[in-house]
């Protein structure tokens, strides 16, 4: 065990791998090549259709230890993951490891397979019961949490070599040219897939809407896919773009957004050329909502909006209020519907999103990004992994990598959750460090790091409840009180891997 | 005396919902009515009272009004209540069906007992009036002079028009009449008027409509349910930026007058005089809760030195 720099015990190994000690944001640098794959040459006119995913499996020459891949575009609408593994199951193919883009809820049903040794980790984030079951250790099952960054770049860079990725394709030729604007899994952008596409050694479109050649526009292209098969359904339309994208009602949320608003305002950023990100909960859109009346208000035209893109911000590209949206998620229908007919709205990769490791991702550019906690502390690390029992429940997604690039990112969070204090001496589990997070915004108060010394000064100048993180966290523990700490066996079940791959802390099994 | 204190923003809380009354310290409103009345069960009446008053207990750095709303003094709940609230040193309450100025005069007589038992000032707990029935409308003008403990009428209309057999509707021209009998009723006393509340909290529009018309008819506030209301309400109330620059000129004028010797001077051609300022050091108040203006008008401001 060692002590990473923020403190936490890092063990040397984690299943079968040497771990890097997380030790600050900026300063760890690759010295490696990109990862490779085998050049082929495929039969000239030959077909890549092969039937169903059983056929597509045998085709892609899966075998026991190998890794796996799929995107979460479809989200908890997905049917494609879990088909996959009673396929793969079904052929006597065991000690699988699963490399999406993020597991969902949905995917619960593939808890019987990871007690069968079908499935035997996961190199990814994994939102839900599978999480819940591995923290409490009644599931065996080693899982590494990466933001959407971060996984981006451990297959880029090859840490995560993806032997098949099976890439759901919901607007699909027989040649395997997709997009995923169309069709009735549409989902929008296929951001997190495009990576797969050029990193797996083996690539497979699974549509269940073959369209005569060519599907155009082309998201994915041929010459990275080995394979096409069809399936009946992907997807549930209704859960694949289900996010709760209204405006939060409820006061607290209100007053927390009007204060994050007051936030933005005072970072002099609101101007021509301003760049924002904001997630799909209630008090993220009603900030973003702040942020189209100052826009309007001042006549601004921004350059982009970046992320999981959702209507709000369709609506603001179509105000001409920003010159363009980044889309690496759709989150919903206004959202896939605008990707697909507005070239102004713009599908990235995970990686040109935020892979720390190249010439510069998207976030990079960001001037302000809104983020949500399920705990904060009074160095501003945050948590968005665990829960108040200590359980693994939510991935990272691009928390850390937004943090880490936005100039200015705030995070927005009520002060009192149930009945726990949401400002605390330390978080259980940190997901974005302290070091880039610039503001948390409470009903109660605004904290303002102090690495932002003249936005805490612009704020108080104008009356803004700005308020030293500790004091916060006195006054919010006034009226909760301080709970007792989680208890937490020694073993590690899962890793919280920060974008640059080093580890910032750890999930240990939970007491029972 | 009058009374300068900002009242635009009266927001009612549930007195047994220890959810919303923790959140009592961190809304913008002027002040707060924590409700043991209506918005509480029957089954409920002795926790929430309880309750309150240990929210008050450990609420000490105050940053608002706070009134509670006691049930009415006819109901066998009314005498707990006090007992249980006032040592917690509420600034004032808000009494329930005013239908008489006799009503008003009991509860005075109770909270001098109260005051003396606590060692506090006589007449330190404020009352506000609900004048909510058709007797109480007629009775406003008399009920207005009840007490020197009164800061103000406040209107209920839901109340009213239960008791008048009519709906109430958005544009509210059934009140009219009420209304203005409550405010010439806590204008002839010298007290501040405060409007009932709007009950549909999703319907931002018609809340700013009833707002503009009874600021523009005389009510100095508001009441209301839910703390998305404030903003509106504040917004309303905020006064225009030539009216603040004119209230300026007026006190800067009067005070050159003061200097001269006089009460009276003449601005651009209009006569300064007593109520010309009194009004200009209200628009001033409520300009400095807008963040407009940083001057403090103080007594000597308005009336001069002896």
């Amino acid at each position: 065990m060692v002590r990473n720099s923020l403190g936490r015990l890092i063990p040397e190994t984690f299943a079968g791998k040497k771990l890097i000690p997380y030790s600050d944001p900026w300063s760890l640098q690759p010295h490696a090549e990109r990862s490779t794959r085998a050049i082929r040459r495929i039969a000239h006119n030959g077909s890549k259709l092969v039937g169903g995913l059983r056929d597509a499996i045998i085709a892609s020459g899966l075998k026991d230890g190998m890794t796996i891949s799929t995107h979460h575009s479809l989200r908890n609408g997905d049917y494609l993951l879990n088909e996959l593994v009673k396929e793969i199951d079904a052929l006597g193919i065991r000690d699988i490891k699963i490399a999406a883009s993020s597991v969902h809820i949905v995917h619960a049903e593939l808890i019987p397979y990871i007690r069968k040794g079908t499935i035997t980790g996961f190199e990814c984030g994994v939102n839900g019961l599978i999480a819940e079951l591995v923290s409490k250790g009644e599931l065996d099952c080693p899982i590494i949490v990466r933001s959407h960054g971060g996984r981006a770049r451990s297959l880029i860079t090859g840490e995560v070599p993806v032997d098949v990725a099976f890439l759901a394709a919901p607007y699909c030729d027989e040649y395997g040219n997709f997009n995923g604007f169309y069709g009735p899994s549409a989902c929008g952008s296929l951001g997190y897939a495009q990576v797969d596409a050029q990193h797996a050694h083996k690539v497979v479109a699974v549509t269940d809407n073959l369209v005569p050649f060519p599907a155009v526009p082309v998201g994915i292209p041929q010459s990275v896919v080995d394979f096409v098969c069809q399936v009946p359904r992907l997807g549930d339309p209704k859960k694949i773009v289900s996010s709760t994208t209204k405006v939060t009602t409820d006061p607290i949320g209100l007053q927390i957004a009007k204060y994050a608003a007051m936030v933005i305002e005072a970072t002099g950023y609101v101007k021509d050329g301003f760049s924002f990100q904001t997630g799909t909960g209630g008090i993220s859109l009603s900030v973003a909502e702040h942020v189209r009346n100052m826009m309007r208000r001042d006549k601004v035209k921004g350059s982009f909006g970046l992320g999981g893109i959702t209507g709000y911000f369709v609506d603001m590209l179509e105000e001409g209020l920003f010159e363009a949206l980044f889309d690496v998620q759709c989150f919903d229908l206004k959202a896939v519907q605008s990707i697909g007919r507005n070239q102004k709205h713009v599908e990235i990769t995970a990686g040109t999103y935020a892979n720390p490791f190249n010439c510069g991702a998207t976030v990079n550019r960001l001037d302000c990004v809104i983020l949500s906690a399920t705990e904060t502390d009074v160095n501003f690390n945050v948590n968005v992994n665990t829960e108040s029992m200590g359980y693994l429940l939510h991935n990272t997604g691009g928390h850390c990598d937004a943090a880490a690039g936005a100039k200015v990112s705030i995070v927005v969070c009520p002060s009192i959750r149930g009945r726990l204090p949401m400002v605390r001496d330390e978080v259980t589990t940190i997901s974005t460090p302290g070091e880039t997070v610039g503001v948390i915004v409470t009903e109660r108060g605004i904290a303002v790091n102090d690495n932002l010394p003249d936005l805490k000064a612009e704020l108080i100048k104008r009356g803004a409840p700005v308020k030293d993180i500790r004091q916060l966290r006195d006054e919010i523990q006034a009226v909760t009180g301080v709970p007792k700490p989680v208890e937490f066996e020694d073993k590690v079940v899962a890793l919280i891997e920060y974008r640059d791959g080093s580890i910032i802390d750890v999930i240990r099994q939970v007491k029972s | 005396m009058a009374d300068y204190k900002l009242r635009r923003s009266l927001l009612y809380v549930p007195g047994n919902m220890p959810s919303m009354l923790q959140n009592i310290p961190l809304f913008q409103c002027d002040a707060v009515q924590i409700d043991l009345e209506d918005a509480v069960p029957l089954s409920e009446k002795d926790a929430a009272r309880i309750l309150v008053r240990r929210f008050l207990d450990n609420y000490k750095n105050r940053n608002k009004e706070i009134l509670v709303r006691i049930n009415g003094l006819d109901t066998k709940w009314a005498l707990d209540d006090l007992k249980t609230v006032l040592p917690a040193i509420p600034d004032g309450i808000r009494l329930p069906k005013a239908d008489s100025p006799e009503i008003v005069e009991h509860l005075d007589t109770m909270l001098t007992e109260y005051e003396e038992e606590l060692g506090l000032q006589v007449g330190f707990f404020k009352i506000l009036p609900s004048i909510e029935t058709a007797e109480g409308v007629l009775n406003a003008p008399k009920t207005a002079r009840a007490s020197t403990r009164l800061i103000g009428l406040a209107f209920g209309a839901e109340d009213y028009t239960a008791t008048m057999e009519i709906n109430r509707t958005k544009t509210g021209e059934e009140l009219f009449n009420a209304r203005m009998n409550v405010l010439w009723g806590a204008k002839a006393a010298g007290i501040q008027a405060i409007d009932s509340i709007f009950a549909d909290v999703n319907d931002m529009e018609s809340l700013r409509k009833e707002t503009e018309l009874i600021k523009k008819l005389g009510f100095t506030g508001k009441c209301m349910i839910n703390p998305r209301q404030i903003d509106i309400i504040h917004d309303v109330f905020a006064p225009k930026q030539e009216e603040v620059d004119y209230a300026l000129e007026v006190i800067e004028a009067i005070k050159r007058a003061r200097e001269m010797g006089t009460g009276v001077i003449s601005l651009k051609g209009k006569m300064i005089d007593r109520p010309v300022v009194v009004r200009a050091a209200r628009v001033l108040n409520t300009a400095r809760a807008h963040g407009m203006v940083d001057v403090v008008i103080n007594e000597e401001d308005i009336n001069g030195t002896e």
